[in-house]
């Protein structure tokens, strides 16, 4: 990349510094990324429960709107645009040989964790205060994990929706749905993810 | 109300907090006399929460490792693609060559900076 930051990126708008780095700004694109990269990170990581796919697949994700930036329209905002990079990352990837070839290189050399264990417990625990610290994990932890198991848009549907606090018309945009589709999406992602958490918590103990 | 005869976009709203005034009170009423949707209500709030809670953000050496990974792929541009073109053999003796061959159609689609952008 060329150019340096010209030290008015802080108070920039996001539309304003993606039109900034497509001309060359590298320190557009430095503020870009430190504001976006743990909104994606945390995306990823719900999606996938794997921190170094996480850390791959927002790399990728930078790479193809720097590729995009051309399509960049600045009177539209930059969130759907960015997520619905991401998400077809998402699709895309985890579907592609690419990924395939360096998920089998890794377990042909011996260096992945033992069989068995979960990508989840790579998760650290997020912060919470000593008192019901161990409970508030292991719940987040069993939400972390039936979310796994959703069918993907339910998945993507609800990570968008209550992570990233998209609201149901945002997200329609980024993935390229009906809002009715994704609303729909919700009901019965939410409906799985609860039938799931109660066979294992005992019925009521997640309302 | 949607076919099924349940308010999911009023539902969803009430979760994101968006409704006005007179939308909050028809979703309390409804609330009141539908059960199944009182449970569903009472789960999502306690789910979103939990999720907000478990959202995990990078460490500052994530962050940094992601940044210059991202730079040096930038700076590399097409000789990259030559990089991985060289690597395919390598790949081929591995994985047999119909495998490679997906895995050549990847790279092109994953390294080609500067060829077709792929988003609207």
């Amino acid at each position: 990349m060329e150019g340096h930051g010209n030290g008015r990126t802080n108070g920039a708008s996001d539309e304003e510094l993606m039109v900034a780095w497509s001309a060359g700004d590298a320190g557009a694109f430095r503020e870009l990324f430190g504001r976006w990269t743990p909104r994606l990170f945390s995306f990823f990581l719900a999606m996938n429960r794997d921190r170094a796919d996480a850390q791959d697949l927002v790399q990728e994700t930078w790479v193809r709107v720097f590729r995009s930036r051309e399509k960049f329209d600045p009177a539209r905002k930059f969130r759907p645009w960015i997520f619905r990079i991401a998400a077809r990352l998402q699709s895309d990837l985890l579907r592609s040989w690419n990924w395939r070839i360096r998920t089998l290189a890794v377990s042909r050399s011996g260096t992945e964790d033992a069989p068995g264990l979960d990508p989840l417990d790579r998760v650290p625990a997020p912060a919470v205060g000593p008192e019901g610290a161990a409970e508030d994990a292991e719940r987040a932890g069993k939400l972390r994990k039936a979310l796994g198991s959703l069918r993907e848009p339910h998945r993507k549907a609800i990570v968008l929706h209550d992570l990233e606090r998209m609201t149901c018309r945002e997200i329609a945009e980024t993935l390229d749905a009906p809002v009715a589709t994704v609303l729909s999406w919700l009901h019965r992602g939410r409906m799985e993810l609860r039938a799931l958490l109660e066979a294992e918590g005992g019925k009521g103990a997640w309302t | 109300m949607s076919l099924d005869g349940h308010p999911h976009e009023l539902i969803e709203r009430g979760l994101e907090g968006t409704l006005s005034p007179s939308e909050e009170e028809a979703l309390r009423l409804h609330l009141k006399s539908c059960a199944e949707c009182a449970e569903e209500y009472a789960f999502a709030r306690r789910a979103r929460e939990e999720l907000g809670r478990a959202g995990s953000v990078p460490a500052p050496a994530e962050m940094a490792a992601m940044r210059s990974g991202v730079e040096a792929r930038l700076a590399a541009g097409p000789a990259l693609v030559k990089m991985v073109e060289r690597n395919v053999p390598a790949a081929q003796r591995r994985f047999g060559e119909g495998d490679c061959e997906l895995l050549r159609r990847s790279n092109r689609d994953v390294f080609s900076f500067g060829s077709e952008p792929v988003e609207e």
